[in-house]
């Protein structure tokens, strides 16, 4: 009974503020209140366990592709939106799905965690296993030091069930065996990048490096390997098979984001693995949200590309083949510190035709610095997005905005497509 | 590896490893400033390992974690007789761990690290309160600065320093920054800061030329770089208290 109240209290709660527009973690913390081992009661029903999707880039879109990886295997998965990635964050998820009896029919669930939580979630959710991507410098004036997110995301991983998957080409996180010591559970696996598709990318994957140690392990086998990789298309190699897939959105960092969701799919559903499902479901994948995601404006489209920090900057303009004809570039100050903007390069763009948001004159700084032209500087979003709307259509290409969180979200909803991020 | 041609060197020191908040960018402006202004330059860069032979006419270090600085710092102590010489005549320009490289000592709550001590009588404590977020200070001689800091460092024993701080997200103070010498420039402020404060800029490049026995006259087409930097100054110095109130 007092489980049926928690719900309905938290439900109730769920709709008050969805009503008043946008999600909330507030719903979840009062179903915590009313109920408070509500995480745990509810996630010990899942059959196939819980996933958790840790790095510094790439956690939302290979949440998703581990989560359609494993529906086209037929179990049904509860994950999360990207925004809700703290405890109540998530339990706000699962009241969406829950039924007043308590029940959440799923067999498995896939979680993107922050980093900084990731601790404190696993103790509550228990995860059977844990999937590593990178460790980037990321939000450095947020985490001061790149080394201490690597012992977040490590420190989570020991505490997996039975499984962690870890980058074999991270200097920091692949080295979780080291921290097992004699213990042979969780087991661990790695994926990977091939080193001839290593040798030719632009700047490499831009990993932090690890200052702490000193020799690099020997390379060993990885369960999912990029093998071959250009534009949206990847031959992965995952358990001795090759399977050739067409990505979601274009880059390199997408081909090994599948590789991780692969090998992370191969361990959950073991010898049901079906490389034919996997190879339909990436073609069927659509974008995660403003991760290459494409948006209709007026009779063009939008393609939007998401960045946060220097690493995802450098890896999606790396994966311009060529020099796009119409550029948008929105950076405001929800990304406080953008020091290391000058520790990109910008040779994958001729030209920017608006730079906008609040650190616009700072973007085009850079920009000039780079000698990259600059058709304008305007740093209120609605004006610059006028003026993008003016310039002609380009014929074979779309236009194509960079964008920082906040910018995008702002986008979205004057173009008419204000919804949150959801589930996909 | 020495550029014949070049009439101005700038070494960098440790660049992989102290070059984390965007140092490139310092150098890059130093490079771009005197190259429009007809002053030939090298960029040289020194790693672990490597030897340093001929005496610069710029040193630049950049801002990395700790534990790059405990990376670096058996290969910068070999080399400390020599920086230490050069610092006599050779300008110097550091931001945030390569100015604690450049102190006596490194103080931190694991431990104490010994500094190159290029500033014999200034020691660097790390682990202090955090400070995030936009700044704008005043040097001795009346300029403005902008940056972003991110930083838990306090300096004891600075005679002058590089700029004080005037405002913060917390409101006005007045609090030292870096340090500051005839030849040594030292700061914890980054941004970087060369683009967004040209005057320091090509304060630098001039001080740069002269070691090399030329003269630096900025260039009016650098102009076009600097309106820029005004403008993002401009930005950052009315979002001062607002980009961050508090840091967890």
């Amino acid at each position: 009974m007092r489980r049926f109240s928690a719900i309905l209290l938290g439900r109730l709660a769920r709709f008050l503020t969805r009503l008043r527009g946008g999600g909330s973690a507030f719903p979840g913390y009062l179903v915590r209140k009313a109920w408070p081992r509500f995480i745990e009661d509810v996630s010990a029903q899942w059959g196939h366990g819980v996933v958790f999707v840790l790095g510094s880039n790439g956690k939302s879109t290979t949440t998703h592709m581990i989560s359609e990886l494993l529906r086209a295997h037929g179990l049904r998965v509860f994950t999360n939106p990207t925004g809700a990635n703290l405890p109540q964050g998530i339990a706000s998820a699962m009241l969406a799905e829950v039924s007043l009896a308590g029940r959440l029919p799923a067999d498995v669930a896939v979680l993107e965690v922050d980093e900084a939580f990731a601790v404190d979630l696993a103790r509550l959710l228990s995860p059977r296993t844990v999937l590593m991507l990178n460790c980037q410098v990321d939000q450095l004036y947020r985490f001061y030091e790149t080394e201490r997110v690597a012992d977040m995301m490590l420190d989570a991983a020991l505490m997996a069930g039975e499984h962690i998957v870890t980058n074999r080409e991270d200097p920091l996180l692949s080295k979780a065996g080291d921290r097992l010591g004699s213990r042979s559970v969780p087991d661990v696996t790695f994926f990977g990048v091939s080193e001839a598709v290593l040798a030719a990318s632009r700047h490499g994957l831009l990993n932090a490096p690890d200052f702490r140690a000193g020799s690099r392990p020997e390379r060993t086998a990885a369960l999912a390997e990029v093998r071959s990789f250009g534009g949206r298309e990847a031959t992965l190699a995952v358990a001795g098979e090759e399977l050739h897939v067409v990505l979601p959105a274009r880059g390199l960092h997408y081909a090994l984001d599948a590789a991780a969701a692969s090998a992370t799919a191969r361990l959950v559903l073991g010898d049901a693995f079906d490389e034919t499902a996997v190879v339909n479901a990436f073609a069927n994948m659509r974008p995660a949200y403003g991760r290459g995601e494409i948006v209709p404006f007026g009779d063009e489209s939008v393609e939007f590309i998401m960045f946060k920090n220097g690493p995802s900057l450098q890896l999606n303009l790396d994966s311009l083949a060529a020099p796009p004809r119409q550029v948008m570039f929105a950076l405001d100050e929800g990304t406080p510190d953008i020091s290391w903007i000058y520790d990109v390069a910008f040779d994958a763009l001729d030209h920017v035709d608006v730079v906008t948001g609040e650190k616009a004159w700072q973007v085009a700084l850079r920009l000039a610095y780079a000698g990259v032209p600059v058709g304008a500087v305007e740093p209120d979003l609605e004006k610059a997005i006028e003026l993008m709307r003016k310039l002609p259509a380009p014929e074979d290409d779309r236009k194509l905005w960079f964008v920082n969180y906040e910018q995008m979200m702002l986008a979205r909803k004057h173009l008419g497509f204000p919804d949150l991020e959801t589930r996909l | 590896m020495t550029d014949a041609t070049a009439r101005v060197r700038i070494l960098q020191l440790y660049p992989d490893e102290l070059g984390v908040t965007g140092d490139a960018g310092n150098v890059a402006v130093l490079r771009t400033r005197l190259k429009v202004s007809g002053v030939p330059v090298a960029v040289e860069v020194h790693r672990p390992g490597e030897t340093l032979v001929a005496e610069p006419d710029l040193v630049v270090v950049g801002n990395g974690p700790l534990s790059a600085l405990r990376r670096v710092h058996d290969d910068a102590l070999a080399c400390r007789d020599l920086i230490a010489e050069w610092a006599r005549h050779v300008p110097f320009f550091a931001v945030g761990a390569g100015l604690e490289l450049l102190c006596s000592r490194i103080e931190d709550p694991s431990g104490v690290l010994e500094g190159l001590r290029i500033l014999p009588d200034v020691v660097a404590h790390r682990g202090r309160p955090r400070r995030v977020g936009y700044v704008i200070g005043e040097t001795p001689q009346g300029q403005q600065v902008v940056g972003f800091e991110d930083q838990a460092t306090e300096l004891t024993g600075v005679e002058t320093p590089f700029t004080t701080i005037v405002r913060d997200v917390t409101g006005p103070v007045s609090r030292p920054d870096g340090a500051q010498t005839p030849t040594i420039t030292v700061t914890l402020l980054q941004g970087p800061l060369l683009p967004l404060n040209p005057w320091l800029a090509d304060r630098l490049a001039a001080s740069a030329a002269a070691h090399a026995g030329v003269s630096y006259l900025p260039h009016a087409s650098l102009a076009r770089y600097d309106s820029l930097a005004a403008r993002a100054t401009e930005r950052m110095r009315a979002h001062v208290s607002s980009v961050f109130t508090t840091i967890r």
